[in-house]
């Protein structure tokens, strides 16, 4: 079994590893270690939340206050672009919701939840000393730190806003064609960052079909390592896709070499010096949608089956009570894995494809609502007669039951295309985008960071600010976002940075965006808590035991903590079972660790 | 009581509560959305609202579900939890409800989508055409003037107000010049997107005058009367994407005409720039765009698209027919 010589080749490999520490280098920053590179997506991704976050501020100031300086950070934007530019009027509005939902989804919550929940827990789940391919590993998350440069490069490139990249997130083309420099950069920055997923996603699969740990059945896995075993095969097969459709766009405003440009269209290059500036036409722009979407519908995907898998996790430790249904846990996570590729034309109902081709695609995103409804059946059925214990973790992932069902039910009105015919482009749009993301990814993450930060750093977060920053969390979350579901059907279309001087209808919905703003305001800050209490923890934290959750899966029941390089000490734990034995009638506690041979205690007795 | 007839109950109790309401009440009860002012609107409206008890029931059952157990199983001293993986007949309860109430939604508004996108308008002999372009920052109306086609010296035009019958189909086909724009009328529960490279044809009929436009609340709540539908560019397009407005004026027959026939015969030249007067040099150039359009709508099968499904046969293809003629 290649599993277990390889596991068996890397005892040996790790016998002496241990007498000599790796210098600083080496340990903290060019660490081949699979829970440091995890770290490090941790602690990056999380700052650069508080990037996206502020981005996210400018444009929800923009709407309550329209045209005013912006406190705080518009002396940044000042800083940026110079003087009297601290208002979020004209290309800055366009850079900041461009910027915000680029750094929320491709540095924020994918790297987060599979850069940093993957690495750190995946070898330590199924029982392995580290990934597959390490030095993979360290370059997918050192190919960040190019991409990040790139994205904060293209802000200021051009000098000013205006060539910051402002076309949105989706960068359709011709807008994204026109843009200034800044957006090359973007085009680039999507491709390294594309590049480090693929290459996380190779090692994953890898790591998770060959090194299990002796016992370590693929039906044995806990849900975490399946959803990102799913999450891996997503990600390796769209990645590509969204890559090819970036190059093309770059090859476009570079070369003019028209994929996406239609005839009649053409770049003002000059004609004198540029042969390629007679070669235009030929291209479609709706060809865009299609390539964009194949990845990014998936990708949605991408960033909600980790937080669905640490959430089952989460609530089956906290109810004391095996995952309800563990198996249909897992086909519709595959399930929706494999819808995920044939809905990608929801979005784009309204572009002008075929509206009997919209019919086929409003029939695969109705039925892609199954699997979700099925997993929330079975979360609710896990709490269903369990002792459930209010931590702070399991308080985070209730919340994210509950938000996710409230992003999920909107999406069926999205998926009704007539319906879908008022709704799109509108914040009913973004009311979902964020039930879902924030709502469900983000909360699942943050459940994940209070779960794991014991076996992560070593140390307790403090519990008490945890509830705290719980609490505000989530009432400030909705106070933000279920109001945009009111001003979404009533026609307040998304992207625009004052609609209320051009529209009557909309300068009513005023007071509302207000409120919206506050509540963001309070989002924000709230999140400060978190940031606050990882640095505090990790220095001063309460020293946590191995098992403080009293949990069944190796990395607690298996893995010291701290957890030295290697994870497991002399010999790989063996797994007897699945991951969900609570309350077993088997033995007297509540719990049963994937890891512990009953035959030999029997025996011994 | 346990989750199986817990779901079997509600699962019967959903879609009769929706029909009740549904039975109960028409256009906007719960003013959720903007005026109707289309027989297509007010049919979407009672597809929003079935989604809206469906999805309420549903949401109000899973998270009151949530806190009763999230307070019922709280944890206690001695209590232990139900060792249980699951249950089989359970499991295909919620699988296969659901999964029938989604196909049933998604049957249901089948018809609705193809009356909205593909269908030729009942009485089209009567309708009126009209060709929309969209630029950056702005909608340009041609209307095809007295001898009722397009490309002749009669054409009038408009910018930024189109005005059109009551209760007549309005044919319109939609262009882009330079970047995707989106004819989003809030009203009408209309969108879509102006594509550069596509003529799209789409139809709508308003069924209310816009001058019976009921009040409007500005900010401070003070009711404004307008006497016009609002026209939105709802796809982001460039810095002054948010100010991208025209209005729609519903009018009688008569008072159409009247203005149709005062409409100047040429349009005023778009600069030829996307990102503003003071640099035409950059940015997307108009090397030919197809105003000249020597194809006749009227009178045509409505569209090219959906030939699959909805049994249409023309296709004309727009790059075939000579319109392209310098502008
Ligand atoms: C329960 C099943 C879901 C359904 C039926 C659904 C349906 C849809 C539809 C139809 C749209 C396009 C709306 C439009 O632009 O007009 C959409 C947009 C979107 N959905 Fe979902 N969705 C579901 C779940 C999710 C999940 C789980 C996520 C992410 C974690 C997600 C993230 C998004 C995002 C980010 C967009 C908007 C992208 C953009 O235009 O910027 N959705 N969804
Ligand atoms: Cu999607
Ligand atoms: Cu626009």
């Amino acid at each position: 079994m290649s599993g277990a010589t390889h596991a068996a080749s890397h005892d040996d490999a790790h016998g002496h590893d241990s007498h000599h520490e790796p210098g600083f280098f080496r340990k903290y920053v060019w660490s081949h270690d699979h829970k440091m590179i995890g770290r490090q997506f941790l602690l990056t991704t999380l700052f650069m939340l508080f990037v996206g976050g502020a981005l996210a501020l400018i444009v929800r100031w923009q709407l309550a206050y329209p045209d005013t300086r912006i406190p705080v950070l518009g002396s940044i934007l000042e800083a940026m672009y110079g003087e009297g530019k601290g208002v979020a009027g004209g290309d800055v509005y366009n850079m900041a919701f461009t910027m915000h939902a680029s750094v929320m989804i491709f540095l924020v919550v994918i790297p987060m939840l599979i850069g940093a929940f993957g690495n750190f827990c995946i070898p330590l789940m199924i029982g392995a000393r580290d990934m597959a391919f390490p030095f993979l590993n360290a370059l997918s998350y050192w190919l960040m730190w190019p991409a990040l440069v790139i994205f904060s490069a293209s802000f200021v490139i051009g000098g000013g806003p205006e060539t910051a990249p402002g076309a949105g997130w989706t960068s359709y083309p011709p807008l994204s064609y026109l843009g200034g420099q800044g957006q090359t950069l973007w085009c680039l920055g999507v491709i390294l960052v594309g590049a480090s997923s693929v290459m996380g996603a190779v090692n994953y699969i890898t790591t998770i079909v060959t090194m299990r740990a002796p016992g370590m059945r693929m039906f044995r896995m806990p849900l975490t390592v399946w959803a990102m075993f799913i999450t891996s095969v997503l990600s390796l097969l769209a990645t590509p896709v969204l890559s090819s459709a970036m190059l093309m766009l770059t090859m476009d405003r570079l070369w003019g070499s028209s994929f996406f440009i239609p005839a009649g269209l053409s770049q003002g290059l000059d004609v004198t010096t540029n042969p390629f500036a007679f070669a235009s036409g030929g291209g479609n722009v709706v060809l865009y949608q299609h390539l964009f979407w194949f990845y990014s519908h998936p990708a949605v995907y991408i960033m909600i089956l980790p937080a669905m898998g640490i959430v089952s996790d989460i609530l089956a430790t906290f109810s004391r009570k095996p995952i309800f249904g563990y198996r249909p846990m897992v086909y519709s996570i595959s399930g929706i894995a494999g819808l995920g590729f044939i809905v990608w034309g929801h979005h784009m109902f309204q572009s002008g494809m075929n509206p009997a081709l919209g019919m086929t695609f409003m029939l695969s995103t109705m039925m892609i609502a199954l699997p979700s409804a099925i997993k929330t059946f079975n979360w609710l059925a896990t709490l269903w007669r369990g002792t459930i214990q209010f931590t702070v973790p399991m308080c985070f992932a209730l919340a994210f039951v509950s938000m996710f069902v409230i992003g999920g039910l909107s999406g069926i009105f999205m998926a009704a295309t007539p319906v879908d015919a008022h709704i799109h482009d509108t914040y009913f749009i973004v009311a979902h985008i964020h039930y879902v993301l924030f709502g469900g990814s983000l909360m699942g993450a943050f459940a994940g960071i209070y779960y794991w930060f014991p076996k992560m750093f070593g140390r307790h977060m403090n519990y008490k600010l945890g509830y705290v920053h719980f609490w505000l969390t989530l009432v400030s979350f909705n106070m933000t976002f279920f109001l945009m579901h009111v001003v979404g059907l009533h026609g307040m279309h998304r992207r625009t940075q004052n609609p209320f001087t051009k529209y009557v209808y909309i300068d009513g919905m005023l007071p509302l965006n207000k409120a919206m703003t506050h509540g963001a305001i309070l989002l924000g800050c709230t999140q400060l808590l978190l940031l606050g209490n990882v640095l505090w923890s990790i220095f001063k934290g309460r020293k946590a035991e191995q098992n403080p959750w009293n949990a069944n899966t190796l990395e607690w029941s298996a893995a010291p903590t701290p957890t030295p390089h290697g994870n497991f000490g002399p010999s790989l734990p063996t797994v007897y079972r699945g991951p969900y034995e609570y309350s077993s009638p088997e033995v007297e506690e509540d719990w049963l660790p994937q890891n512990r041979d009953l035959t030999a205690t029997a025996g011994a007795k | 009581m346990t989750p199986t007839r817990r779901t079997r109950l509600s699962a019967l109790a959903l879609p009769l509560l929706a029909a009740l309401f549904a039975a109960g009440c028409s256009g906007d009860p719960l003013h959720l959305l903007p005026e109707a002012a289309s027989p297509v609107a007010r049919e979407v409206d009672e597809l929003i609202y079935l989604i809206v008890y469906v999805t309420g029931a549903t949401l109000v059952g899973v998270q009151a579900a949530l806190v009763y157990f999230l307070f019922r199983y709280r944890a206690r001293k001695g209590a232990r939890a139900k060792y249980t993986h699951g249950n089989h007949a359970v499991e295909m309860t919620w699988t296969v409800l659901p999964a029938l109430v989604l196909v049933l939604l998604a049957v249901y508004q089948a018809g609705m989508w193809k009356r909205m996108k593909s269908a030729v308008p009942e009485d089209n002999a009567n309708a009126i055409e009209v060709q929309v372009f969209a630029k950056q920052f702005e909608w340009n109306f041609r209307y095809p003037g007295p001898d009722g086609a397009f490309n002749t010296a009669d054409d009038r035009y408009s910018t930024g107000i189109m005005v059109v019958p009551v209760d007549r189909p309005v044919n319109i086909e939609l262009r882009a010049m330079d970047v995707i724009h989106s004819f989003f009328l809030p009203n009408f529960r209309f969108k879509q997107d102006a594509v550069p490279g596509l003529h799209t044809k789409l139809w709508f009929r308003a069924d209310k005058l816009s001058s019976a436009r009921q009040p409007v609340a500005d900010r401070d709540g003070v009711e404004k009367q307008l006497d016009y539908w609002d026209i939105v560019c709802a796809e982001l397009c460039g810095s002054q994407h948010s100010a991208m407005s025209a209005r729609l004026y519903v009018v009688p027959d008569e008072d159409y005409e009247k203005w149709v026939a005062g409409q100047p015969t040429t349009l005023r030249l778009p600069p030829n720039s996307l990102r503003g007067p003071e640099d035409s040099t950059t940015g997307l150039i108009w090397q030919r765009w197809h105003w000249q359009d020597s194809r006749e709508i009227k009178g045509k099968p409505r569209r090219s698209r959906g030939v699959l499904l909805f049994g249409e046969e023309d296709s004309p293809d727009p790059e075939a027919s000579q319109d392209d003629e310098e502008f």
